[in-house]
């Protein structure tokens, strides 16, 4: 089978298309709809594409597929204190003259 | 609609009520949201015996996306600082659980199953949580380690990140 782009696809500028997974492939008599789904790494959210192929036999097509870009991140920020003794030396000290007391 | 960041949250384990975070050593998800940068918002402080000797921590953590329609792809948790972050010589791990086991104390590591823990820094190297859909939960472990002869620091920090995809 040979597609051909009549429209809507030549204007597509995302920069970074890395794959598609083919999700879905109906031949419902006449009419054929392919739809995938586009994962990219641009920033900016893309707007839905789609665009119309025509197939051998000037069977027209519809494709249709998702374009996902990432969520706003998320953070979480952990905070704690760290202790130290002032003179560990002493500290230590302190515990032997505790020690031999008792 | 796509996912927003406010639609992402985190919140303790231990209980469907429990606020306390040294008793987020998984079991049952809390209703408690994490506050993110508040000072023992999930670990107690590092005491100068634990300075001194070191000191391995655990805390079971969940992340919800809470959005009702939509779902996070591809998730990821991931830090962008290791060490750099606060004291030079406290880390954190972390390890994603498939079930919500509970462990006896902080001190112990989640055994049923056993976890692989790694720092995770960077979104290259993120923990992958998957596809977490409108309403789920997924279940993070978080390690945080302490080597031997640390000195004290005041708001140590460790700051993570879950990034995903959105449509």
């Amino acid at each position: 089978m040979s597609l051909y782009f009549l429209d809507g696809v030549s204007d597509i500028e995302e920069p970074v298309t890395l794959a598609w997974n083919v999700l879905n492939y109906v031949d419902s008599g006449s009419t054929l709809e392919l739809q995938w789904n586009v994962y990219n790494n641009v920033e900016e959210l893309l707007e839905l594409r789609w665009a119309v192929l025509e197939v051998l036999f000037d069977t027209s097509v519809e494709l249709q597929w998702n374009v996902y870009n990432f969520a706003e991140d998320v953070e979480l920020q952990l905070l704690w204190n760290i202790f130290e003794y002032e003179d560990p030396e002493y500290h230590f000290k302190t515990d032997k003259r505790i020690k031999s007391f008792m | 609609m796509s996912i927003i960041a406010g639609d992402i949250k985190f919140y303790l384990t231990g209980g469907a009520d429990n606020a306390d975070v040294n008793a987020s050593l998984g079991g049952i998800t809390s209703s408690i949201e994490i506050t993110t940068a508040a000072l023992n918002n999930l670990f107690d402080n590092i005491n100068a015996d634990e300075a001194i000797a070191g000191d391995t921590e655990y805390r079971a953590i969940a992340v919800k996306n809470t959005s009702v329609t939509d779902t996070l792809y591809n998730a990821k948790l991931f830090c962008e600082d290791g060490y750099a972050e606060g004291s030079a010589t406290t880390y954190a791990e972390f390890a994603l659980d498939s079930g919500t086991q509970t462990i006896a104390d902080e001190s112990t590591a989640p055994s049923n199953p056993s976890l692989t823990f790694s720092t995770h820094v960077g979104e290259a190297n993120g923990l992958l949580l998957g596809d977490i859909a409108a309403g789920a939960v997924v279940r993070v472990w978080i390690k945080r380690i302490c080597t031997a002869d640390t000195a004290a620091y005041s708001e140590d920090k460790q700051t993570i990140k879950v990034r995903g995809q959105t449509i």
